[in-house]
């Protein structure tokens, strides 16, 4: 084919010059000519010397036989027409001066100038240069040049690392000074003329790039930017603006894209959005092996962790030691623990919203890891091109092959295991409206000894519905579906039990962002939540097993929320954000509600009335709940931002174990569990240096609980339809101080955070037995006044880097005995201190990660890297939890429990394609 | 084995293998408490009330109980009768056993007013007749035996308890040409809280429950004898010993709940924040024999043999030398 065109560009060159000279009217041109015995290549060749024209022509469609023909005065294209007679050919005649002769399908194509032009230079160029250059994008097929002269040029711009396709970059052909910018699927397409052009491609947060197409015909791009960062020595620029942190209006707030996150040391060889979270300052756990996270003292339940627009109940695999998220599938997370937008209800202490990728829309893709605990695969495809994409994943953990494999009794009788999978469809429609489904489904088992086995697993469905109302306003309408199951299964004689429970729900919200002028955005909406609970059931755990079977009857409320917020630009230095939240709480029946004697202490002893409702609403609660924020410029890198949060919590968790466990209850507010209340006050100055290279900050803060959640001592919690007989209501105050260092860029970087942080409750009732520590105040079981986490990283190199993870934090408050005594000749019964009145050993641990990831080549398809990691580098033993035993009839000794004792070594394999 | 494995290996056992570590732990003093360590049953009496207090104590240290003497003790029914005890020793005071034997029914409230004027008061116990044991049957298991109950736990208003203690005598044989053979008592460990009470049962028949595990020795050898107390008590003794049970055999789980004062039923009657410890206990009590010889389990070594010149232990050449020790049968033996 090569050669065709080649000898079509020959005999352009060779006229081209003649063409400028002879402009005639070929249609009334009259020809008188007599040819003998010559082909038509040759009749050809000798017309376009006697009439100035050019004639194009494949050689090997012209028949190589030759023969006669006589003209005269014979008009040119009839002439024409008779020596292609029967050949199958016909002709077409461009600007009066060339003839195309080819097959008659071929000639409907109109030729332009600039298609002979271009395959003169590209004549040229071929016999300048051999070979293709690298640094060239070709966009087309070659041997099928745009007859137009023009083609559409189709693209999409990519983070070359991570695959996401990125919104809003644009490409800019240089020359032309056409550009565009890319949609919603980061696609993007412009109308070039056929040849050589320059790029630009840029985005926010990236490294620009300049590149090279080759354009023959209309094709497809697909351009890739390597996040700014990862360049040395360049200046950094975020998604997010750089100094988004100064000069944002809420104060608390943090953001980490799953690229920063990939950045800081991992745990265990896994990137984890909940662990990541854990390195900022003011969020804690309560050690290894706890469920869940501490966002500034509060309790686990007070955390509102979302993915889209679904809640989790349970948001940890093996008790923590991982999330539920499969960093594969994650966006970006964003924690609000200062200021909680108004849009956001239902949890005192924070918000986790947790936002997934969509799919490629254009071209198929996948990534994955292999670990020694876990693996996980991800593919990303277009259902429909630019239409219609899907993301999936699976994640699983064979640890359970681990731990049988060893031969260790201790091992065999343990073991963890885990799968989570994620589904997301996205689909485009007209007028820019998008339609997205998600499923998500998660399963853990977890055995501690051969006895002891939990099981929780959840479920989400969630539908999504986005749309520009015009310019100024848009709207989104969602509705999810969840189920959070889990079991409990404890083996041991008689006493062996069975216990289960259920929390689900059905939710539905709709959304408005309205944008009237610069000065104001405001977003309002409702949102509704049906909760269908199912407090527990126990039965017998095998056939030998006395205990009772007990089910509790199910419990359903209504939480609905409506909701408005302005963000307020007043000026340059001043930005407000004024928001309300109306909620409400509906206690539905059928339900059983008891009433106690207020002259007693609450026991099922006093109870006064049992009220049975059928159906219809039992209990009603509301609350009105103001949320502002203020941010005043300082400087143009210094900025003091003010916020205020009060929120309501209509469902809590009922824990009393040092770690949340996963068959902790969830519990409606009803007439005798009111809903938590709190206010949330923080005040905090940001200071960016050297050109918002490095971010600084103190925050500090105060936080009111009131109708606070505790318990009675050694209280009985699982299955008990008089649960309220084992609770008390009390109030806390949070308070504390947070520092904060960052430097996000460069060779050297890294975090570091302080943070001061108390957590005290009092519970002060009006019978000694509904009072802990006399009604004096006391440390909550959260309370952990200092905690320093450090976090530098080194950027050895493009593919190397190696990062550090050091954390330290106070001992948690724990109870420990301070007498004993004897009774009926059992010899020593312990007393134990006031609750919380001792501290478990300080918690310190250092991790260390080494990553190498395979070149950064552009047309690299399978890119991979290693992850290396120690946690826990110095074989420290923190104590989890501290207990005590008696030794004998005499001493008392105490015992502290590690979860992950000593150096824990991984090493993962991640791979993209 | 590939490197991959021996590294899976090396990470896992180290991780795993040591969870659990003994560590200092300081403890501050708190003040001293009372305590009250006293029963009245329809066993007859006469009936001790022990008070004492509670001494300063921290990981590591021995506690000792000085005696709390010079007190006014006193029980009193709900027919407004009232029972006199006097200090016998210090701290210990006793009823007259002539004029006091508590019976099913009724209800009983301790009263101690202590040298310094200060009052306390028990909480009301009411004793209810404890029901029979239907059936007793043991189980070896890994060199232990293991014995079970088959009782009931009547339903009534105020709910049935139920606890066991129990002790044991078994029969030894000396080595000498005498050949003596003594009744020797067995203390179990005073640890073992075995109790069950209706909220956890929903029948009111209770099978299988089990009371006590002995590891399986040479005391077993000959015949041995489990004498088991069934007794009936109230159900703040009742929390209060399954709180015990909790708190003294909580191990290492992180799922136990965290431990906590253990609150008796005794209180100052002026100012209910004090804190007093112990436990005023009332109940009925049946007494049961169960006998297991060293036959039904696999003939446990003998505790003497060989020669009789060559033994060394002392209670191989004089039964009676052993602590507790009688060459008369009880009158129950079979």
């Amino acid at each position: 084919m090569n050669k065709i065109v080649l000898k079509i560009i020959c005999l352009t060159i060779v006229v081209l010059s003649a063409v400028q000279l002879s402009a005639q009217r070929l249609d009334s041109l009259k020809i008188d000519a007599d040819f003998k015995n010559q082909s038509l290549a040759e009749i050809f060749n000798k017309m376009e010397s006697d009439y100035g024209v050019d004639f194009y022509f494949d050689p090997t469609l012209l028949p190589a036989e030759k023969s006669d023909h006589t003209f005269s005065n014979t008009p040119f294209p009839k002439a024409i027409l008779d020596l292609l007679a029967g050949q199958g050919l016909g002709f077409s005649i461009y600007n009066d001066y060339a003839i195309i002769v080819a097959r008659e399908s071929e000639l409907e194509k109109e030729y332009t100038r600039d298609f002979f032009v271009f395959k003169e230079q590209q004549s040229q160029n071929q016999n300048q240069t051999s070979g293709v250059r690298e640094d060239i994008i070709v966009v087309g097929n070659p041997d099928n040049v745009s007859p137009t002269g023009k083609a559409n040029i189709k693209g999409y711009v990519e983070d070359k690392n991570s695959d996401e396709f990125l919104i809003g970059a644009t490409v800019f052909a240089v020359e032309q000074a056409i550009g565009a910018s890319t949609n919603e699927t980061g696609g993007f397409s412009f109308e070039l003329p056929i040849g050589k052009h320059t790029l630009e491609v840029k985005s926010i947060s990236y490294k620009d790039r300049e590149i090279t197409i080759q354009v023959y015909s209309d094709g497809e791009l697909r351009l890739e930017l390597l996040e700014a960062p990862v360049r040395l020595d360049e200046v950094t620029v975020y998604s997010d603006a750089p100094d988004q942190n100064v000069n944002s209006t809420t104060v608390g707030i943090e953001k980490l894209d799953i690229k920063q996150m990939k950045k800081l040391p991992s745990f265990l060889g896994e990137v984890d959005v909940m662990k990541s979270m854990t390195l900022l300052p003011g969020v804690s756990t309560a050690g290894e092996g706890s469920t869940g996270f501490n966002v500034r003292g509060g309790n686990v339940d007070q955390n509102l962790v979302m993915q889209e627009e679904a809640f989790f109940f349970n948001s940890s695999h093996i008790l923590g030691l991982y999330s539920l998220f499969n960093p594969d599938m994650v966006k970006n997370a964003t924690l609000y623990k200062g200021m909680i937008p108004a849009k956001y209800g239902g949890r005192l202490s924070s918000v986790l919203d947790v936002e997934m990728k969509e799919g490629n829309y254009h071209r198929f893709s996948g990534r994955g890891g292999v670990g020694l605990l876990a693996s996980r695969l991800t593919f990303e495809a277009p259902i429909i091109k630019e239409k219609t994409s899907i993301i999936a994943g699976i994640r699983s953990s064979y640890s359970n092959w681990v731990f049988n494999s060893i031969d260790l009794e201790r091992l065999n009788n343990s073991s963890a295991f885990y799968y989570d999978l994620n589904a997301k469809i996205s689909h485009l429609m007209k007028n820019n409206s998008k339609l997205s489904v998600s499923w998500y489904q998660s399963f853990d088992r977890f055995k501690i000894t051969e006895n002891t086995t939990f099981e929780w697993n959840t479920k989400i469905l969630n539908v999504k519905w986005k749309k520009p109302l015009g310019d100024k306003l848009s709207t989104s309408l969602s509705g999810s579906w969840s189920n959070y199951g889990s079991s409990l299964q404890d083996i041991g004689g008689n006493n062996s039990t069975n216990f289960r429970q259920e929390a689900s729900y059905i939710k539905a919200r709709n959304d408005y962002l309205f944008a009237p002028n610069a000065k104001h955005n405001i977003n309002f909406g409702v949102e509704a939540v049906m909760y269908d609970m199912f407090p527990g059931e126990r039965t017998p755990g095998d056939n030998i097993s006395l205990v009772a079977a007990k089910e509790l009857p199910r419990e359903k409320g209504l939480e609905t929320g409506i909701y408005v917020q302005d963000d307020i630009s007043i000026s340059s230095k001043l930005a407000v954000s004024l928001g309300v939240r109306f909620s409400t709480f509906f206690g539905m029946g059928p339900d059983t509600q008891f009433n106690y004697d207020p002259e007693f202490p609450r026991t099922t002893g006093n109870i006064t009335d049992t009220i049975n409702y059928a159906s219809g609403i039992t209990n009603t609660f509301y609350g009105l709940e103001p949320r502002a924020s203020l941010r005043f410029s300082l400087t143009d890198n210094a900025s003091i931002k003010f916020g205020y949060s009060r929120t309501y919590q209509y469902v809590n968790q009922i824990s009393n174990t040092a770690s949340v466990t996963p068959v902790d209850q969830w519990q409606l507010s009803n007439g005798n569990i009111p809903p938590q209340k709190g206010h949330n006050f923080s005040l905090g100055l940001f200071n960016n240096l050297k050109d918002n290279k490095i971010e600084t900050s103190i925050e500090v803060y105060y936080k009111i609980i009131d109708d606070l959640l505790e318990f009675k001592d050694l209280p009985e919690l699982l299955v008990n339809e008089h649960l309220e007989t084992e609770l008390l209501s009390g109030i806390g105050r949070n308070y504390g101080l947070e520092l904060s260092l960052r430097k996000k860029t460069g060779v050297f970087r890294g975090w570091f955070s302080y943070t001061y942080s108390r957590s005290r409750r009092q519970v002060k009732g009006n019978f000694p037995e509904e009072t802990i520590n006399q009604g004096f105040w006391y440390n909550s079981n959260y309370d952990k006044p200092h905690d320093i986490t450090l976090t530098p990283v080194l950027q050895l190199n493009k593919r190397n880097s190696l990062s550090f993870n050091f954390t330290y934090s106070t001992g948690r408050p724990t109870t420990a005995p301070v007498t004993k005594f004897r009774v009926d000749n059992v010899p020593s019964i312990p007393v134990y201190s006031l609750r919380n009145q001792f501290r478990i050993p300080d918690y310190h641990r250092l991790d260390i990660s080494y990553t190498i990831e395979s070149s950064h080549r552009i047309n690299q398809k399978w890119k991979s890297s290693w992850t290396f990691s120690i946690y826990n580098v110095y074989n420290r033993r923190n104590a989890y939890s501290v207990y005590f035993e008696q030794d004998g009839f005499s001493q008392v000794k105490a015992y502290k429990v590690s979860i992950l004792g000593s150096a824990f070594p991984t090493i993962t394999y991640n791979f993209k394609f | 084995m590939n490197k991959f494995g021996l590294l899976i290996l090396l990470a896992i056992s180290f991780s795993i293998n040591s969870c659990v570590t003994e560590i200092d732990f300081p403890i501050e003093s708190i003040p001293e408490r009372m305590v009250v360590d006293g029963i009245v049953s329809t066993l007859p009496g006469p009936y001790f009330i022990k008070l004492s207090r509670s001494a300063t104590f921290g990981v590591g240290q021995d506690n000792v109980q000085p005696p709390l003497s010079e007190a006014q003790v006193k029980v009193k029914d709900d027919l407004n009768n009232e029972y006199t005890f006097v200090e016998v020793e210090a701290g210990t005071y006793i009823s007259d056993s002539a004029s006091f034997r508590a019976v099913v029914g009724r209800t009983y409230t301790l009263e101690v007013v202590t040298s310094n004027g200060r009052t306390y008061n028990s909480r009301p116990e009411k004793i209810n007749p404890v029901p029979a044991i239907d059936d007793i049957r043991f189980e070896l298991d890994r060199g232990t035996i293991r014995i079970f109950v088959d009782t009931k736990l009547p339903r009534r208003p105020e709910g049935s308890y139920l606890r066991w203690r129990t002790d044991g005598k078994y029969e030894w044989l000396e080595n000498t040409f005498a050949g003596k053979v003594c009744f020797i008592d067995d203390r179990i460990d005073f640890n073992t809280i075995a109790v069950a009470g209706s909220p956890d049962f929903a029948d009111e028949n209770l099978l299988g429950q089990e009371i006590v595990i002995r590891p399986v020795d040479k005391r077993f050898n000959r015949k041995y004898a489990f004498n088991i107390n069934q007794q009936s008590i109230s159900e703040n003794a009742w929390r209060f010993w399954r709180a015990a049970d909790l708190i003294t055999n909580q191990g290492s789980s992180i799922f136990d709940p965290p431990p906590a004062k253990i609150i008796g039923n005794m209180f100052n009657v002026d100012d209910p924040s004090e804190e007093v410890l112990g436990l005023f206990m009332t109940y009925d009590q049946s007494l049961t024999h169960f006998f297991v010889s060293g036959s039904e389990l696999g003939n446990p070594p003998a505790p003497c043999g060989g020669s009789p010149f060559g033994e060394t232990d002392p209670g191989c050449r004089n039964c009676l030398s052993i602590n507790n020790s009688t060459t008369t049968p009880p009158d129950y033996w079979e």
